[in-house]
């Protein structure tokens, strides 16, 4: 019988390169398993060393495999703590968003606390519960009505930046809510007068989106006295709106030849957009 | 038989430099390991298994002049020598693009390898002395000596070896 027909000799043969790289590596960790651990070798450790090593791929490769599990558990953890500490971060942030309103509110009612204080006329402070945002000279609604003494035809003022201005009157009472007719609305008319000149004439809203009032019936004789940016306010002759209440400031002067009277174009002197707190006027103190 | 010979005798050479002179030169925390670079061309240039011989030989030499466990770097190199010999032939290398990525992937191979066989015999060490910002420079290094170990292997071929002649005598 020849070697070099047999199947034995034909698989070696083949896989030689294969072979004897499990020798070498096979002897190697033989080697690294012997003296690994510092310390003379004793004989009947040698049988304990084989199966230590065959032990310690099977451990080592378990180990692995438990660590890796145990990993993707620590993952899962720290993902679900991530996301807690986000909603803890998200409600915090919250919290300090409404801080710094109540703030912003506190200020703003110490400073109608201050004015309404000041104020000669007694008075109710109510506050916006509705109104268009896009249409500044619509009407607002207030959260007091006929209950807390408000009536028809009250005039309403307000302070804006430390500024005291009219606002308008109430024109509907319900029992715990009110209308509010701005100064802006077309159809509400005032009588005011130059703070300065002392000239005369009647407010009214232009009624449109740009947000001013115009003062009409002045007299020709104040054209060369009025300046723009000119104070107006209220007149107090019309027995609805206690006098020097401001209103705007004078923006335009307009004197048309075919006319009588002069015409000036008014800034009113609040920002409608952003009243937030109205006083209502009940009667002298 | 004769190549097997003198890459014995070179490595050795290498390895006695390496481990005297070389093994000072440490560059951001990286350690110049010219042994390892020429010992991966030389298993390119001469296949698997003289390869792996080699590579159980060499890694046996090593493995006495260190402080590892004595068949660590001989596993080491045996599976080196037989991974990289198989590429003998099989891979086109240029001047400069080919050996620059052998010698990172070597960088590569080498930290792998030891960082497993670590795992694996349970060896103790810790995972910071494999994977660290100094292995970045050491495959830069790697990137950087391997094509020169290339030129000076084939130069080394072109004067030192003895070609068989044919009849013409060309």
């Amino acid at each position: 019988m020849k070697l070099s027909g047999s199947p034995l000799f034909f698989y070696v043969k083949r896989f030689r390169r294969g072979l004897i790289l499990a020798a070498l590596l096979f002897v190697s960790s033989l080697t690294i398993l012997f003296t690994g651990t510092p310390g003379v070798q004793q004989p009947q450790q040698i049988g304990l060393s084989l199966i230590g090593f065959v032990d310690g791929i099977i451990s080592g490769t378990l180990r692995g495999v438990g660590s890796w599990s145990s990993s993707l558990a620590s993952l899962a953890d720290l993902n679900k703590n991530y996301h807690k500490a986000l909603a803890d971060l998200e409600r915090y942030q919250g919290t300090e968003r409404q801080l710094v309103q109540l703030q912003e509110e506190n200020e703003r009612l110490r400073e109608q606390l201050g004015f309404h204080n000041a104020l000669t006329y007694t008075n109710l402070t109510v506050s916006i519960i509705a109104k268009d945002p896009s249409r500044a000279y619509s009407s607002f609604i207030i959260d007091k009505g006929y209950l807390e003494g408000i009536r028809k035809d009250m005039p309403v003022i307000a302070v804006q930046d430390g500024v005291v201005g009219l606002v308008g009157k109430i024109i509907e009472v319900g029992l715990s809510s009110s209308v509010v007719q701005p100064t802006l609305d077309a159809n509400l008319y005032i009588a005011a007068r130059l703070e300065n000149t002392r000239f005369e004439g009647l407010v009214t809203g232009k009624g449109n989106n740009e947000s001013r009032l115009m003062m009409s019936y002045v007299s020709k004789a104040a054209f060369n006295d009025v300046k723009v940016g000119d104070l107006v306010v209220t007149s107090g002759t019309d027995s609805l709106y206690p006098g020097e209440l401001p209103i705007g400031r004078v923006r335009k002067v307009l004197n048309k030849e075919y006319q009588t009277s002069l015409e000036l174009e008014l800034d009113p002197i609040l920002e409608f957009g952003k009243l937030e707190y109205l006083s209502v006027l009940k009667g002298v103190k | 038989m004769r190549s097997f010979f003198w890459s014995l005798v070179v490595l050795g050479a290498l390895l006695v430099l390496q481990s005297t002179l070389l093994g000072g030169v440490i560059i951001l925390q990286a350690k110049l390991n010219i042994l390892w670079l020429v010992f991966i061309a030389i298993c390119l240039q001469n296949g698997s298994i003289p390869g792996q011989l080699v590579g159980f030989i060499l890694g046996l030499a090593v493995d006495s002049v260190t402080a590892s466990p004595v068949g660590l770097h001989a596993f080491e190199f045996s599976l080196a020598g037989y991974l990289f010999g198989l590429g003998r032939g099989k891979i086109f290398f240029d001047a400069i693009l080919m050996p620059a990525l052998l010698g990172m992937i070597a960088v590569l191979f080498d930290v792998l390898t030891l960082f497993l066989l670590n795992f694996i015999f349970r060896l103790g060490l810790p995972v910071q002395s494999f994977f660290y910002w100094g292995v970045l420079a050491q495959m830069t290094m790697g990137a950087i000596f391997m094509p020169a170990i290339f030129w000076i292997y084939r130069w080394s071929r072109e004067h030192f070896s003895h070609s068989r002649r044919g009849f013409s005598g060309s």
